[in-house]
């Protein structure tokens, strides 16, 4: 067993866990963040993408104790109050782009890291952001909708 | 026809109420349920497709730490399990066998025959290497015309020949006169691959016993059917001590109709260990051991008169089912697939046998669209090879053959009455969208570059909706598909919907809360929308089949509308008035032409709670049941365009516009309905270009993970442009149509056609789906070669009339769309 | 889902991590990305007790300007390749390979050095460190080596790496002017895997004829591997479609192809003459400033 120190979703979080502990079953298992989902077993679904220190990684392809000492951002922390959501939540609402939601914490997650380092791409720069993100549900189309429109909420706002 | 002036719900793209949860992550899907003290299973399946299966012996297991039980099948059967019974039976069928875990034979790589408890998913996954089986392997089919071939392995000893069933519908003797009398016949060959559903959140289930009641917490389309299923025919308990819950459901495109082994054995095994168990299914698991869809091997002829009118259509389709029968397995290849055979053309005789045939794979049953994509596929196959033969635009010969719109209610061939229509408007808006004229002097001018333009065409009519008890049930149906609702209006005016089917995504309490509101009165914020719960809900026949709209909806609407009536009645009541001289105006009932008399629906749904002066023979309470069972299907329809190029040097296909014309009669809640179509066309993309389940030769699955099975991603698609016309439909009070399919029925055939009209200069005349680069290379390659053969042939020989026919087919020389489309 | 029994270290340098491969031995496995060894480790498919894991060994993470060469570390990630400075200025055609590599998830974990030492035979460094005839820098208990990229890989999946040398960097040597460097690829569309990958280097001397030319493919066959019959055909040729597309039409000379999953040989050996004349078009195109 090893003591893992993780910072997720801005709160300290310290634990002992197993070597072989996957990023992702610390976070539901652990911490309980059951909005991190697993949906494949090969690395290709991308439903359990985080942020790990600012950059998307799927968290079933990392273990907790390599995340150890690293800040981890998951769904639940873009609207950390339970009333708002983060614009990018109510860009995907406001743009159907979800229908069963199982993929949409995984694909939030995406769209997050890509607006932060480009606040205004092009629906073929958002469709190869998304390219390890599947949805089974949209065929993408309001999925590319939504980040468009949260990026020119973004803009409006700026 | 009678067209509804009005949609009864006026369509609104509400904003989702399920979206608050699920975008903040706190959705309730079956792997997130938090509970404390539960085991874990983990499955043993056999790496055999096909073999014979001695002792299992689970003692290894058990040695293992952390394991608390192992069981193999004999233990359940010991134990008073059932083998899990189909629900679609066809007369003479032989039935096959599904047992939970697989007791003396192995008839598909997967199969579950044993399972290990232990207090850890690690510790289960450890031990579960550590069960020892038995296995004396043998000869397996996977193949549909393997397992059809004389000396294929069996897979039943009292099924020779693997045939589960025949069947046939339509008239033969008249088809066979049409196909003497006709000036021209096109035959096709036709393989409909083999998918795998992959919705993206796996299967899973946690069963709780506590005292004589077991909890089921499992993502279902039909939580009802499961608990009727299971309680009555599997498990052998009480119904009313078996409560089942599916809350979020992750996607389900038919895959979780179908009662499975593993949640028998999680609900067996918590009763048995009185301990709650829970699992939850690896990706890999999704390919092994959930239901399949498709898997045709299909030929189809037509005939047509002088006119390029069609007068007769032949169909005979060997259907694969796998190792065993699961739920619709039945079903779909035969009523689910020959009732849109006629398509949306006015077909005088048509004639079609199926044979349902088992092979070592895993079973095979409902996948978006089923039986209704193999139909269109066929239909609209066929009709692109007469355009090609006929020398005749595909848009103008699709055209000529429409039903018109003055033909409904429209009795088909195969013994189906299409409800409402109106083809050529949809058709010709689906053109006129695509700018068809102009993409074919494009792709003309492309040619030039020697750049390869596909344009596809397919116009489908779909059955939804399903289905009416009566011809459900005739048609080999055990159970009808009625729907249930019930609308409770709480004594504070506010209202819960409780419904019998079940939301995978299509945003039912959203749509529902539409249709209740609209029907009450009231805001849609002021209503709620419950379902999945077997405690709480009224029995129903869950979601799939495109019946949540149509079916489901419309129980909503009927019972919503009953409460209005005593609600109104109430009003006149509480007022001093007949029940006739009160309207409602806003949130107010008021006596007609006195304004200033009015009581509001609060003051309304008050006074049915108090229960104070209620007048003599009114019932205390605003609350309604009802089960609707509709008089027939839906039958959507539409046109479909799909736009590909082909690089030529490598077989990559490129969707470069997709252009869906749908119609589903009225609309609810525009947004959502957009939303299926996009998600069933984009599936349709997948199976037309990518998708397709392979095995080996020793009946090893090959594609088991979505690292080897692909599934569109998101930079492999285009935009989609979509325009809906909107025909109500007769059949239920709302005019609705269901539209959950209609994306996958149309687009396999529309990016098929697209893909060879694109090849059809160089020689290729058809290609079975998936139509992987490879594929399309070697095809090309082949073409080429044929193509330089037949100019060989053509240059020494007069009489080239086949082989200028296919030379005929390129740009050039292929008559415009100009002719009145 | 589920790997077996591990237990993880994380030394703090070079030397340390050394010393750990020396004596966890077979059992042990350097990770740094990790992104095929999670995913064999899920899977159970390779034995590993321990892992070493090297990713905040800061010395061989960045990527650095030296006078001769451009010098990757061994851990920096596909992501930070993509996004260098460095290598935007020097070798941008490194960044957009980066940039197609498996997906933006795979991309911030997955290293170069990682990719190399799995040396899968349908990666996409592998033919580009071919093709720029890069030095592999390994750290061993002897010191320091540097093995040049055409001695690396050996057969399918092997290289020449000994049980306790460390990749700590790859050198891409400064190129002379009038060289053009490409990579394309078709990938595989389920796995994002090269199903034909080519890299070309194209120098071309003072008459503009092609003085130098290094093609290497992955994806076809056991390992990658240089198209020297290509290459070769192309030397003293003006650097004109049809001579690039003459010499690309010998590109499944050097390759041995078996029918199998990865599909048939002519298909794979027109896809290895496609994508060769791909990418020397690319490769001359760029050395045109």
């Amino acid at each position: 067993m090893d003591t893992v120190n993780i910072t997720v979703n801005g709160k300290m979080t310290r634990h002992r866990v197993d070597g072989r502990t996957l990023l992702v079953h610390y976070l539901r298992n652990v911490l309980g963040l059951t909005g991190t989902h697993v949906g494949c077993d090969s690395s290709q679904c991308g439903a359990c993408t985080v942020l790990l220190d600012g950059w998307p990684v799927r968290s079933c392809s990392i273990l907790a104790v390599q995340a150890d000492d690293c800040s981890v951002e998951t769904v639940e922390g873009l609207a950390p109050d339970g009333e708002t959501l983060h614009p990018i939540q109510q860009a995907f609402h406001e743009e159907h782009g979800l229908q069963c939601g199982f993929c949409t914490p995984g694909v939030l997650m995406t769209v997050v890291a890509l607006l932060r380092e480009n606040a205004n791409p092009g629906e073929a720069e958002i469709r190869r952001a998304l390219s390890g993100n599947l949805c089974r549900c949209t065929g993408y189309h309001t999925i590319v909708r939504s980040v468009l429109r949260a990026a020119s909420d973004a803009g409006s706002q700026a | 026809m009678t067209p509804v002036p009005r949609p009864p719900v006026t369509p609104v793209s509400v904003l989702r109420v399920e979206d608050a949860r699920l975008l903040r992550g706190r959705g309730s899907f079956s792997d997130d349920l938090d509970l404390p003290g539960a085991l874990h299973a983990r499955f043993v399946r056999s790496p055999h497709a096909h073999a014979l299966l001695g002792d299992v012996d689970v003692s290894g297991a058990l040695a293992m730490p952390g394991v608390v039980a192992a069981f193999n099948g004999r233990d359940l059967a010991d134990g008073g399990v059932n083998p899990i019974p189909t629900g679609w039976l066809i007369n003479g069928m032989q039935p096959g066998e599904r047992r939970a875990l697989a007791i003396d034979r192995i008839r598909y790589e997967g199969e579950p025959l044993a399972v290990v408890v232990a207090e850890t998913p690690e510790a289960a996954r450890d031990a579960a290497t550590q069960v020892v089986a038995d296995f004396e392997p043998l000869p397996s089919v996977t193949d549909v015309e393997a397992a059809a071939a004389a000396g294929a392995p069996t897979v039943y000893d009292d099924a020779p020949g693997n045939i589960c069933f025949t069947w046939e519908t339509g008239d033969a003797d008249a088809t066979r006169a049409t196909f003497d009398a006709a000036h021209t016949i096109v035959t096709r060959k036709l393989r409909n691959n083999r998918l795998v559903p992959n919705a993206i959140e796996p299967r899973a289930c946690a069963a709780i016993w506590n005292s004589g009641h077991l909890f089921l917490h499992l993502a279902s389309q039909n939580p009802h059917l499961h608990r009727f299923i299971l309680a009555g025919f599997v498990l052998g308990m009480p119904e009313h001590r078996l409560h089942i819950r599916s809350s979020d459901v992750g996607g389900a495109f038919g895959s979780r109709i179908a009662v499975y082994p593993e949640e028998v054995v999680v609900a067996w095994a918590a009763r048995r260990l009185d301990r709650p168990v829970r699992w939850t299914a690896t990706r890999e698991e999704s390919f092994l051991a959930d239901s399949h869809g498709r898997d045709h091997s299909t030929e189809a002829a037509m005939a047509f008169d002088a006119d390029g009118r069609i007068t007769g259509l032949r169909v005979r389709t060997l259907a694969n089912l796998g190792a065993n029968l699961s739920l619709y397995a039945a079903a779909i290849p035969t009523w689910y697939y020959a009732a849109v055979l006629s398509g949306p053309y006015a077909i005088p005789a048509i004639h079609c046998a199926v044979t349902g045939l088992f092979s070592h794979t895993s079973p095979v049953d409902a996948y978006r669209g089923a039986g209704r994509t193999e139909a269109v596929y066929v239909v609209e196959r066929l009709l692109d090879s007469a355009a090609c033969t006929l020398l005749l635009d595909p848009a103008l010969l699709r055209r000529r053959n429409l039903i018109s719109p003055d033909s409904f209610p429209y009795h088909s061939a195969v013994n189906t009455v299409y409800d409402s229509g109106d083809y050529e408007r949809t058709f010709d808006r689906a053109l006129d969208l695509a700018g068809y004229d102009r993409l074919r002097d494009e792709q003309r001018r492309l040619a030039a570059e020697s750049r390869y333009i596909g344009i596809g065409l397919a116009s489908y009519v779909d059955m939804s909706g399903h289905g009416p008890s009566r011809e459900v049930t005739r048609e080999g149906g055990h159970a009808g598909l009625w729907e249930s609702a019930r609308v409770r209006v709480h004594p504070t005016g506010r209202v819960t919907v409780q419904t019998g089917s079940q939301h995978q995504g299509q945003g039912h309490e959203t749509t529902y809360a539409q249709i209740a509101a609209s029907a009450l009165g009231v805001g849609v914020e002021d209503v709620a929308v419950g379902h999945g719960d077997t405690d709480s809900a009224p029995f129903g026949m869950g979601t799939h089949g495109s019946r949540g709209g149509p079916v489901g909806g419309s129980a909503v609407w009927l019972a919503a509308r009953r409460v209005a009536e005593k609600a109104t009645r109430l009003a006149a009541h509480l007022l001093g008035v007949g029940d006739a001289e009160v309207e409602r105006s806003g949130d107010r009932y008021v006596v007609k032409g006195r304004p200033a008399e009015w009581r509001t629906w609060e003051d309304v749904a008050l006074a049915a709670h108090m229960a104070q002066g209620l007048p003599a023979g009114l019932e205390p309470g605003l609350e309604s049941t009802v089960q609707f069972d509709p008089p027939n299907w839906t039958w959507p329809f539409g046109t479909h365009v799909a736009v590909v190029e082909v690089d030529v040097e490598t077989g990559v296909v490129t969707v470069l516009r997709y252009i869906a014309v749908d119609d589903c009669g009225n609309v609810i809640n525009p947004a959502i309905v957009d939303g299926q179509v996009h998600g069933g066309v984009a599936q349709g993309i997948g199976q037309a270009l990518w998708e397709g389940a392979r095995y080996d030769g020793s009946g090893r699955l090959l594609t088991r993970s979505l690292g080897s099975y692909a599934i569109a991603r998101a930079g492999w698609l285009p935009s989609f442009e979509t325009a809906r016309t909107e025909t109500p439909s007769p059949s239920n009070p709302l005019g609705v149509k269901g539209v959950g399919e209609t994306g996958a029925v149309a687009s396999p055939a529309a990016v098929s056609n697209a893909v060879l009209d694109a090849l059809a200069p160089l020689g290729v005349e058809h290609l079975d789906m998936p139509m992987t680069a490879e594929k399309v290379w070697l095809a090309i390659r082949d073409g080429r070669r044929r193509q330089s053969a037949a100019l060989d042939t053509a240059s020494t020989r007069l009489d080239a009339g086949p082989v200028a026919r296919v030379v005929d087919r390129s740009r050039e020389s292929s008559p415009g769309p100009e002719g009145g489309v | 889902m589920y790997p077996g029994p591990l237990e993880y270290h994380r030394p703090d340098d070079l030397a340390e991590a050394i010393a750990m491969m020396g004596e966890f031995g077979d059992e042990g496995r350097v990770i740094a990305g990790g992104q095929s060894l999670l995913a064999r480790l899920r899977q159970r498919r390779v034995p590993v007790r321990y892992l070493i894991d090297i990713r905040r060994i800061g010395r061989i993470c960045g990527v650095r300007r030296e006078r001769d060469a451009v010098v990757i570390g061994a851990a920096a990630t596909h992501a930070l390749i993509e996004r260098s400075a460095v290598v935007a200025e020097t070798f941008p055609v490194l960044a957009r390979v980066a940039g197609v590599i498996g997906d933006p998830a795979i991309r911030s974990l997955g290293t170069m050095g990682g990719s190399l030492a799995e040396a899968a035979p349908n990666a996409d460094w592998p033919a580009v460190v071919l093709a720029f005839g890069s030095d592999v820098v390994v750290a061993n208990p002897q010191g320091e080596k540097r093995i040049p990229a055409g001695e690396y890989f050996t057969s399918g999946r092997q290289t020449s790496l000994e049980a306790t040398d460390l990749i700590t960097s790859v050198r891409f040597r400064i190129q002379p002017q009038q060289t053009g460097v490409a990579y394309v690829k078709q990938p595989e569309p389920a796995s994002g895997w090269a199903l034909c990958g080519v890299a070309a280097l194209v120098t071309l001397d003072e008459n503009g004829a092609i003085g130098r030319a290094r093609v290497a493919i992955t994806g076809m066959g056991p390992a990658p591997i240089r198209l020297k019959s290509v290459e070769r055909s192309l030397i003293g040729r003006q650097p004109e479609a049809a001579a690039l597309r003459a010499a690309a039409a010998r590109a499944d000379e050097d390759i041995e192809l078996e029918d199998g999953e990865g599909g048939t040989v002519a298909y794979r050996a027109n896809l290895a003459r496609v994508w060769t004349d791909r990418a020397l078009r690319t490769a001359v195109a760029a050395t045109i400033r």
